[in-house]
């Protein structure tokens, strides 16, 4: 007996070492063909998220506010500078918002722009396929078994690259032009690519059979929404909801149908909706070539709604905090007068102000 | 418990090393609760089910041997007989019965509503009845002694290698082995851990992967053409064999490592050169279970040449809604049926053809090869299909619906969506592994049936060098480790054995 359980001591051993030495030089040896990918785009918006001070304002979400927001605009309309930290909807809730906890602070307002998606999931692989390991420790310890799951993909996708780029020397497709490239960004994360036109023809819309909007109000969502708020809340920090830009034609509701729904949905949630789901609703020449991601001038647009929507939640939040204070110092009729002069404001308006806590 | 879980990785090492290191006396005991510990694993309250049969069973076999009475005999043997299919009736058939009446009765126009049963099906039931029902069979007819021990007489029942999935056990196979002791011999253990990872490598490296192709095409099929529909019902044929025999080889090597034999379930069942040369290489302990239980009994074939092919039938068609409650299993075992009898008519004219030639040609034994698994490939159609409509629907896109171009596109569509994402360089490799692991199985199930004689996958690895040798393990281990990750990191959970539905 002693043979064998030393032979099996050997056998694991062995064993062990052999799948240990395979999988480190694949994360730290393999030549990575990834550094020149449109993911790689997080890096640079992490980098500028660690190099800018509160009060700020942080924007999380999917591919369709990367494509979808000209922060330098955004700065300007609000005043505040802009970390637009859209990258990918796969990367999900958790991993949109795991780097900003040690980073954000009082006065920095956190913008949640997800895609309307039935059950938002974390696709570590984007972290893995990112070739930048740092990112790691944002995995939560729960989901170590996952992670590790998702290597032996990882691996295939690694080994395959280095011998079809290193190897048999194929061209890379990320030294085309495209936006879904490195270059396509500059240092800020900010997208640069141009699109001039859309480039959704009846052929290209046909292939998409998806209608977003019926799977935003979903139950789970509003718990990962209240979560992220009462989260970011607790570090000082404001978090909105707004809403990612989408292709009209792809909605099955109208404006009427689907205010009703985001009616709905908001009395359901902890978490102030600063936009209405109807004013995102794109035509085809402003968007490029999918149902989320915009062209440069769908980008512009939705920048103007959305620095729109976040100057009147800021303006009403300010009339709040001004009535809360003259009530507070009794100095009252004289500024609620005052106050209600402030208070003639647009229907949009209004209505944002019931919004605000 | 799944053989191929984590759970019995720690388990059976935790249950062999005690077997080898507790007294003689205690060793079935411990055996015994071990096997309970694993089927409770399941649904706990179903053990009170086993145990229920076991205790009918025992007693049942104490009075039939006892007695010298004929009529007393053989009325224990019926009762026995009634309990055991009692309990199967209730827990696997009852549902599919009244639903079966009620729909007859609609045609003629009557409503019938029976009360619904909410049961789940106990894992494994078909399984141990059928061995229970073996046993008490084999001491009626004085083929076997009763056994003394109840310890050893429950152990039979529920050891816990085969007890989910099989193979059916022959109590006059293992009811001896249990009153042996095996010591820890190296070379069995070895040999006995070598058979298992046959069968995890079958069970992981095949039938996990093809899985979610056959289920997406068989779950929706509606959607996909006749070409889509060949490719997985030929993926489901390599499925279900890799999947059962996975769980016979694992469950013969883990008893062998305990120091008992198990009886062979499979032998290459698709290098069959004829129908009743498929069903004696094809879940064996089962078809050996029927012609002796069922077919044997009915009269065989002494009573004439078409009670004979009468007796063919029924066996199969009762050995078809063994697999289950479903009509599409009773279609399955009726066509098998109906092959054997057509088989059984047309062999006189092939012995009359062949029989003077001492060898027969190779263009004949692969015409008949490739005839044979076409034919059980079609009746995997009824198999695998959720209902007869289902399957006649098969049948039809098959003959019918022959478009290459939609059947390329139908194969991204399929692979994109298992791997849950539209990943080229995954897909690729996913291709990949569909051609060559089904691939690797074939070359050694072929090398076993063209050197018959001369190959044993076991004696050819165990007589290699040592570097090669542990260059196989290690690299079968690693292979399937990695297999084993893939799978559950793109398709979610590997699958249950199909088995243990039955």
């Amino acid at each position: 007996m002693k043979k064998f359980f030393f032979k099996l001591a050997l056998f694991v051993v062995l064993l062990a070492t052999i799948a240990g030495a395979a999988v480190l030089l694949t994360l730290f040896v393999a030549p990575n063909y990834s550094e020149n990918d449109y993911m790689a785009s997080f890096l640079r918006k992490y980098g500028r998220l660690k190099n800018t001070e509160p009060p700020r304002i942080i924007l999380i979400g999917g591919s369709a506010t990367a494509f979808g927001l000209d922060q330098y605009l955004l700065e300007e309309m609000t005043g505040y500078p802009v970390v637009n930290m859209a990258v990918h909807a796969g990367l999900g809730p958790e991993l949109f918002f795991a780097p900003l906890r040690d980073e954000i602070g009082p006065g920095d307002i956190v913008v949640i722009c997800f895609e309307f998606v039935e059950e938002w999931g974390n696709d570590y692989s984007l972290l893995l396929d990112l070739n930048d390991y740092t990112f790691l420790h944002f995995v939560p310890s729960s989901d170590y078994p996952l992670l590790a799951r998702l290597i032996p993909a990882f691996m295939v996708k690694k080994w395959y690259y280095y011998i079809k780029y290193g190897v048999l020397g194929r061209k890379l497709k990320t030294t085309e032009e495209s936006p879904y490239r490195l270059a396509a960004f500059d240092g800020d994360g900010q997208m640069i690519y141009p699109r001039p036109k859309s480039l959704l023809d009846d052929a290209l819309f046909a292939e998409m059979t998806q209608s977003p909007l019926n799977t935003l109000f979903h139950d789970s969502n509003i718990e990962i929404l209240d979560g992220i708020y009462r989260e970011a809340s607790e570090s000082g920090s404001v978090v909105l909801l707004s809403f990612p830009p989408v292709l009209k034609e792809a909605v099955d509701l109208d404006a009427a149908g689907i205010d009703k729904e985001q009616t709905a949905f908001e009395t359901k949630l902890a978490v102030p909706i600063i936009s209405k789901i109807s004013d995102y609703l794109f035509d085809r020449e402003l968007m490029y070539d999918t149902t989320y991601h915009c062209n440069t001038a769908g980008e512009k647009r939705r920048t103007e709604l959305l620095g729109r929507d976040i100057n009147a939640y800021l303006a009403a939040a300010r009339l709040k905090e001004e009535y809360a204070t003259a009530e507070r110092d009794n100095l009252f009729p004289r500024a609620a007068t005052a106050v209600l002069e402030r208070l003639k404001m647009t229907r949009a308006t209004r209505w944002r102000f019931s919004q605000t806590p | 418990m799944v053989f191929t879980s984590f759970h019995y990785l720690v388990f059976f090492p935790m249950v062999a090393v005690t077997f080898f290191a507790i007294p003689k006396r205690y060793k079935n005991l411990l055996l015994l609760t071990a096997s309970y510990y694993f089927y409770m694993s399941w649904v706990p309250q179903y053990a009170i089910l086993i145990a229920f049969s076991t205790i009918s069973t025992y007693y049942a076999g104490y009075l039939i041997e006892k007695s010298r009475n004929a009529r007393f005999r053989r009325v224990a043997l019926g009762v026995n007989i009634f309990i055991n299919l009692a309990i199967l009736f209730v827990f696997k058939y009852y549902d599919f019965f009244v639903q079966t009446i009620g729909d007859l009765a609609q045609t003629i126009g009557v409503t019938v509503a029976f009360p619904v049963s909410t049961l789940l099906l106990p894992v494994g039931i078909s399984f141990y009845t059928f061995q229970s029902l073996g046993y008490s069979i084999d001491v009626y007819r004085r083929d076997l002694q009763h056994e003394e021990s109840f310890v050893n007489y429950a152990l039979f029942v529920s050891f816990f290698p085969q007890l989910v999935a099989g193979p059916i056990e022959r109590a006059m196979n293992i009811l001896p082995q249990f009153h042996r002791f095996a010591k820890f011999e190296y070379d069995r253990v070895v040999s006995g851990m070598r058979v298992i990872l046959v069968g995890i490598f079958k069970k992981i490296a095949v039938a996990d992967l093809v899985a979610p192709y056959v289920d997406i095409v068989y779950g929706d099929v509606s959607r996909f053409g006749g070409i889509t529909f060949i490719v997985a019902t030929i993926l489901f044929s390599i499925q279900i064999y890799c999947d059962f025999s996975a769980y016979s080889d694992i469950a013969a090597g883990s008893a062998r490592v305990l120091g008992y034999e198990l009886m062979g379930n499979f032998n290459s069942p698709y290098f069959a050169t004829s129908i009743g040369d498929f069903w004696s290489r094809w879940h064996i302990s089962l078809s050996t279970w029927f012609r002796d239980y069922f077919y044997i009994p009915l009269g065989g074939n002494r009573r004439g040449w078409f009670r004979r092919h009468v007796n063919l039938f029924l066996t199969f068609v009762v050995s078809g809604l063994w697999h289950g409650a479903n009509l599409t299993f009773i279609v399955w075992g009726a066509l098998h049926g109906l092959y054997r009898i057509v088989e059984l008519l047309l062999g006189k004219l092939r012995i009359d053809v062949f029989s003077l030639k001492e060898k027969r040609p190779v263009w004949l034994v692969l015409t008949r090869l490739a005839l044979v698994n076409l034919l059980v490939l079609f009746a995997w159609i009824f198999f695998r299909a959720e209902n007869v409509g289902d399957s006649i629907e098969v049948v039809r896109k098959v003959f019918t619906d022959f478009d290459p171009k939609r059947f390329g596109i139908e194969s991204r569509d399929i692979v994109d969506k298992f791997l849950g994402v539209s990943e080229g360089t995954v897909r690729r490799f996913t291709f990949i592994l569909y051609a060559l692991l089904p691939l690797i199985l074939f070359v050694f199930e072929a090398l076993r049936n063209v050197r018959t004689k001369t190959f044993d996958s076991n004696a050819f690895i165990s007589g290699l060098s040592l570097v090669k040798r542990w260059g196989i393990y290690i690299v079968g281990t690693l292979l399937i480790g990695f297999l084993y990750l893939f799978e559950n990191g793109i398709f979610g959970q590997t699958g249950q054995f199909i088995y243990f539905q039955f």
